[in-house]
């Protein structure tokens, strides 16, 4: 059967308002990066909302198989309008 | 990539925060999956090797603006809705059965150096006579999947299986063991799409049973050096078939600094191990003393632990609990951080050895306990491996801490005192050990598992024919 061609889901029209949830492998500074993306984000977006990484846990962890496939339902109860995840190094 | 991927499955739009250098393994990651351009920000080097000034100022600078882009940038392409699937494949590969490549063999071996789809060395060109001769006595449907590589997305099946074996000359004969790695492959425990991992682990099979000695396998004098052909072209076939079916090339999926050889496979001596009452590497997996079973794991370093001296377990345990220890390092994050309870260095053990151990009245599992009391680092050390110098473990705790939490058992904080000495692995059980090599040399050796990343696990190696292709003719009546 092989790879089977997917989209990509839609972009947002618009950051302010929107609800955005950070994931992380706990790795590679994203301790660091993420609060300076959350303040930015804040700052340039009145309204927006961030769900932080902690709320979705290790994304790389020994949990990783269980997690994301828990992720959908994740994204979907905490009404996430997308995500940005780190770190791949 | 992979939370992205899901995300985007889910129909949420993603940004994935990528190092620069990364991006060929996440677009790869993203094709593997279907999808042709996830949305990527890349960071300005390597995050590891910036000074906190430097590394805000470029995220702030580069990196915001990337994925603020990302997220609210190009929509994604029109057509089928978010996430979901098309008719077509993407991968625009040449089918299973189509002839690639014709000519002699040394233009079948220039093609195929050409395309990326051998490991350097002269392969065997996998002619469909031959496929299907590799698999004709085994009972085998060709086309049956066993699986699905995560990296590359592309279906494990018996005939890709074979292709590979006819490669890296194989027997027929070892179709099962084939058959058994790629289960392990296919099993989410044992992770393969972690099998391109910076660090460069590489994965080793060792075999237990009647199939090692029956089929040729070499348990004895180098018996982890290419040069039997049974030990070198099932490890060899191993790395072909994770480049050539798993994606893991340095263009695609692998993103070893440097990486290993493939390694052989091990087979142990199950004579020795008999003649001292051990049980075999698969019975620390479930399966019993004479099951024909192979385990896979992935390794990182490896190092010899040569010459060791004495008659008595008291003075040669130190040393292999000194060759443990020293053989740790980073990897000590799978005890606690990026794996939980999940290093396992597996020491080897030469037939002597084991039974000057075996003479001192010591099971295999005195002996993992007594390693477990000399395979020791100062606490200090543990905290730096896993934290200040590599940067591994989120929030870099100290053990204390972690022990207070629960999360590892009290042997590491045992006293606050820096310098206390604190175990390598979480419990005895952890050591993983084999008995292999010279029957009459004196020497040792131990490898670091890279733990999630490639995690043991073991199947059985089923040699019946298989009855796949059987069809049954109801009776009439």
């Amino acid at each position: 059967m092989g790879v089977q061609s997917r989209r990509a889901a839609d972009r947002l029209t618009d950051l302010a308002g929107a609800r955005i949830g950070f994931l992380w492998d706990y790795l590679f500074r994203g301790d660091e990066l993420f609060p300076v993306l959350d303040r930015e984000l804040r700052r340039r977006y009145p309204g927006i909302e961030i769900v932080g990484y902690e709320v979705f846990g290790n994304t790389h962890g020994p949990d990783e198989v269980e997690r994301i496939a828990a992720l959908p339902e994740a994204l979907a109860e905490r009404r996430i309008d997308a995500v940005v995840s780190g770190m791949g190094c | 990539m992979r939370a992205s991927i899901a995300a985007e499955m889910a129909g949420v739009p993603s940004v994935s925060i990528v190092c620069s250098g990364f991006e060929g393994q996440a677009a790869a990651t993203g094709r593997g999956h279907g999808f042709d351009e996830l949305q990527l920000a890349v960071t300005t080097g390597h995050v590891d090797a910036q000074d906190r000034e430097q590394l805000i100022a470029d995220f702030e600078n580069h990196t915001v603006d990337q994925i603020i882009a990302g997220l609210v940038g190009a929509a994604a392409p029109t057509g089928a809705g978010s996430g979901t699937d098309t008719a077509s494949s993407v991968s625009g590969e040449p089918s299973a059965v189509e002839i690639v490549a014709a000519g002699d063999i040394d233009e079948i071996n220039r093609v195929f150096a050409e395309r990326g789809w051998s490991d350097g060395l002269p392969i065997i060109p996998p002619t469909r006579d031959r496929v299907e001769a590799f698999i004709a006595a085994s009972g085998h449907d060709p086309w049956k999947r066993l699986g699905i590589a995560k990296s590359s997305g592309r279906d494990l099946t018996v005939w890709s299986v074979a292709v590979n074996a006819v490669m890296a000359g194989c027997r027929p004969e070892q179709l099962p063991i084939l058959l058994a790695a790629t289960e392990i492959l296919a099993d989410p425990h044992y992770g393969m799409e972690h099998s391109g991992n910076t660090t460069g682990a590489d994965a080793l099979a060792i075999l237990n049973g009647p199939v090692a000695e029956e089929l040729g396998f070499n348990h004895g004098p180098g018996a982890l050096r290419d040069g039997t052909p049974a030990n070198t072209s099932v490890g060899r076939w191993l790395r072909l078939y994770l480049r050539n079916v798993g994606g893991f090339t340095t263009d695609e999926h692998d993103k070893a600094t440097f990486g290993n050889s493939f390694r052989v496979v091990l087979a142990e001596d199950e004579r020795a191990l008999a003649e001292i009452g051990w049980p075999p590497v698969s019975a620390d997996f479930g399966f019993a003393a004479g099951d024909d079973v192979l385990t896979m794991a992935r390794f990182n370093s490896g190092a010899i632990i040569g010459s060791v001296f004495g008659s008595t377990p008291a003075e040669v345990l130190p040393y292999l609990g000194d060759g443990l220890a020293r053989i740790s390092g980073w990897d000590l994050t799978h005890v606690h951080g990026l794996g939980h309870g999940q290093y396992r260095p597996l020491l080897v053990l030469s037939p002597i050895l084991a039974r000057t151990l075996a003479a001192g009245g010591m099971s295999k599992d005195d002996v993992k306990q007594a390693l477990f009391d000399h395979a020791r680092i100062p606490a200090w050390r543990f905290e730096k491996l896993i934290g200040q110098w590599s940067n591994l473990t989120a929030g870099r705790p100290r053990l204390l801490d972690v022990v207070a939490a629960g999360e590892l058992p009290r042997a590491f904080a045992e006293s606050d005192d820096p310098d206390r000495l604190v175990p390598i692995v979480t419990e005895p059980s952890k050591f993983v050990i084999a008995v292999a090599g010279d029957p009459s040399r004196t020497n040792a050796y131990v490898l670091s598992n890279d733990g999630p990343h490639g995690d043991y696990t073991a199947k059985l190696v089923d040699r019946r024919v298989a009855s796949d292709l059987v069809c049954e003719v109801p009776a009439d009546g």
